[in-house]
């Protein structure tokens, strides 16, 4: 276990991050009462969200940097700044912020996130905000490499090759630079010189208001739909006037003889729209049945966050159509069929076929789910010669075998096709401590009809099934 | 129809002179209609390209891929043509109801995951109601559905969905719908055929179509594990060299 943070009085004994924690508690005395908390990311992100959502005053657009453990606020300051006495006054209105809620927090102000990032982590102290002066580049090119927030392996390269701070960096090649490096690594040097968008996690709130109405005479079906949208407009309101919006309502309806029913609508992504959520309720309600009147309904809005935006100044790229609105169409599709019915696919690196791909729910989407962020396996690494159409279950079938064993035809519920080209066998084999079991000798073959079907024998018992087809 | 053996001269030339003058108004509003509309998307494959009207696949169109039975590889080509039509960057949605397409084998074939959403409904009404939405949505490149028997209406909502939006639709259907009416474009009957080289071939025909294209019936291949369609006409001669998409990306090659 090593050191990931360490306070104020940790660090005058000596006590760093990166440290080990055997290290660390040999170094404190035995009147410090040393603490020691393990790591909780999603507390650290909750706290850290609660945190950024304490600046919404100083400007409506601001996020956690997109990373699994994040542990830095970005806010946008062009032309807000302005309006706090410049751009220094308004760091030390934020620094002073945190501090009064008993954070130690590093300030910084630079021309794009990434020189942000790296000047409060290399350059930036607790007790003085930094104002990095435009060009910043200029300014910070005396920093580490580390400061491009590069994967371990890129710098583990550059290190290799004495390259150790940015202005080494700046004086090599560009092209030649771009092929020695992953794409990652390219991506973070685009970011950090403002040539290529950063996106921040909208910061969730702890809250969830709620909103309810009750009445005395149950209400006629027609009338839940309506009592809905003013629910909602109710409960969004507010959230709206804050820049804040809820990725998941959740609807009780309270029926005539104590009985309840509950919707929960999931969204692609923060919105405080009512009209456009009661849109979807309604997707909800036509296949819901109703055994009593409805007496009372209560809205809740969880997952409520700022709402999502990229930073403009640093995304000079045209919106992609497919972000245009398509949110909700995804939200409108997962409303009526579930969500776990309309999804992205992500290839996993397993050789047995019905494990080989991961289905992610698009209303579930995060940082680690949309398809942008995952890891680009080339295409040449997967095998090439699957099927379009793999069955849930493989069928049962009889094959004649020919010379050799390979598949002469093929008889499935009374009718017998004639292979006549074959390709195969191809082994998968997997052991079971990744899952089940798998031995199988796969065969691609063509009928005489000229269907392409993909078969497989278990050499254990030497039975067939039909697995996939070209669909 | 008006017939001239069943009503006296004078109202059958009045109902000539009427059905001539409807007959301009439709030609006059057919040509208006082709005029607004933007110019027909090439699939790649001349001889494909052939059989629609126009030299190519229009926006704002349902096109039906009939495939004879199960392993047909109508549906395969149906996406292998999709992904040209639908664009490089716009999202396509494959509806499929039955839950047994395989990304892996798809990707292998040029399909692009990242902008591909697999829908997959629990019956055959949730994926038409799938298909009509996802078809009124302007941003979709491509809906690709495997759809069984369906009534005409809910055909017609589908072609009037993708008519409003400018999307295209290709329904993968079986070859038991063939007797019955259609609202696409054109209803393609695909079939494949022997070929060597471990090509993927099939005899590709226009059952009924709005409007005539050049040829009635074309051969086309599909190089495996490529998206490269070709004119199997007998004079291509598979080479064996296999294009495989990811390779052609720099970025993939690091």
């Amino acid at each position: 276990m090593r050191v990931r943070y360490a306070s104020a009085s940790a660090r005058r004994r000596g006590i760093r991050p990166g440290l080990p924690l055997a290290e660390a508690q040999a170094l404190v005395h035995p009147q410090d009462a040393l603490e020691v908390q393990p790591l909780e990311p999603e507390t650290e992100r909750k706290a850290l969200g609660a945190l950024a959502l304490g600046w919404a005053a100083y400007s409506d657009q601001l996020g956690l940097e997109e990373e699994p453990c994040p542990e830095c606020v970005g806010l946008d300051l062009a032309g807000t700044a302005i309006h706090w006495g410049g751009e220094q006054k308004l760091a030390e209105q934020l620094q002073a912020a945190a501090r009064r809620q008993g954070w130690e927090v590093r300030v910084a102000v630079a021309d794009t996130w990434g020189q942000a990032w790296a000047a409060a982590h290399f350059l930036a102290d607790a007790r003085q905000p930094l104002i990095v002066p435009s060009p910043s580049l200029v300014a910070l090119s005396a920093l580490p490499v580390e400061g491009l927030r590069l994967p371990a392996l890129d710098l583990c390269k550059l290190q290799r090759v004495g390259i150790a701070t940015l202005q080494q960096l700046l004086m090599l090649d560009r092209s030649a630079l771009a092929s020695r490096l992953s794409m990652a690594a390219r991506m973070r040097w685009e970011q950090f010189l403002g040539q290529r968008p950063e996106r921040l996690v909208p910061c969730q709130s702890a809250e969830r208001p709620r909103r309810a109405m009750h009445w005395e005479t149950p209400l006629p079906a027609e009338g839940v739909l309506p009592a809905v949208e003013r629910l909602l407009e109710e409960l969004l309101a507010p959230l709206r006037t804050r820049r804040l919006g809820t990725r998941r309502v959740v609807l009780h309806f309270f029926l005539e003889p104590r009985q309840t029913r509950e919707v929960s609508v999931r969204l692609c992504q923060q919105s405080a729209d009512p009209r456009a959520i009661a849109g979807l309720v309604r997707l909800h309600l036509e296949r819901l049945a109703w055994p009593a009147g409805v007496v009372g309904i209560e809205v809740e809005a969880c997952e409520v966050a700022a709402l999502p935006w990229v930073m403009r100044e640093w995304d000079q790229t045209p919106p992609r159509p497919d972000q245009q609105g398509l949110d909700e169409l995804w939200n409108q599709l997962a409303s009526r069929l579930g969500t776990s019915a309309v999804c992205w696919a992500r290839l996993v690196p397993d050789p047995v076929p019905e494990r080989a791909v991961r289905w992610m729910a698009v209303v579930e989407a995060s940082p680690e789910t949309e398809p942008t962020n995952w890891a680009r396996y080339p295409l040449a690494l997967w095998p090439h010669d699957r099927p379009t159409g793999l069955f849930a279950w493989p069928r049962r079938i009889e094959v004649v075998p020919g010379p050799g064993g390979v598949p002469r035809a093929v008889c499935w519920r009374g009718q017998r096709w004639d292979v006549v080209r074959h390709r195969g066998p191809e082994r998968i084999e997997a052991e079971g401590w990744t899952g089940k079991a798998v031995c199988r000798d796969y065969y691609h073959v063509q009928t005489a009809e000229g269907r392409w079907l993909w078969l497989f024998c278990r050499p254990q018992d030497g039975r067939w099934f039909w697995h996939g087809e070209l669909l | 129809m008006l017939s001239d053996a069943i009503l006296p001269p004078r109202r059958a030339a009045t109902a000539q002179a009427l059905a001539a003058q409807l007959q301009r108004q439709i030609d006059h509003a057919r040509c208006r209609l082709s005029a607004c509309r933007p110019p027909p998307v090439s699939t790649g494959c001349p001889a494909l390209d052939a059989l629609f009207p126009g030299g190519g696949i229009r926006a704002g169109v349902l096109v039906e891929w009939i495939g004879e039975e199960a392993g047909s590889g109508a549906g395969t080509l149906a996406l292998a043509v999709g992904q040209v039509v639908a664009g490089p960057d716009r999202p396509r949605v494959l509806i499929d109801p039955q839950h047994e397409l395989f990304p892996l084998g798809l990707a292998a074939w040029g399909v692009d995951l990242a902008k591909t959403v697999f829908v997959r409904p629990g019956n055959a009404q949730e994926a038409l109601w799938a298909c009509e939405t996802a078809l009124r949505w302007a941003g979709v490149g491509l809906v690709w559905a495997r759809l069984g028997r369906v009534g005409p209406l809910p055909l017609r909502r589908l072609q009037l969905a993708a008519e409003q939006s400018g999307g295209v639709g290709f329904l993968v259907r079986p070859a038991c719908v063939l007797g019955e009416p259609s609202w696409a474009e054109v209803r393609l009957r695909v079939r494949p055929r022997l070929a060597a080289g471990g090509m993927l071939k099939w005899r590709v025909e226009v059952v009924c179509g709005r409007g005539a294209g050049r040829l009635r019936e074309a051969e086309v291949q599909l190089a495996p594990a490529s998206s490269l369609l070709d004119e199997g006409d007998g004079a291509t001669t598979p080479t064996g060299l296999r294009v495989v998409p990811g390779l052609a990306d720099p970025a993939a090659t690091s």
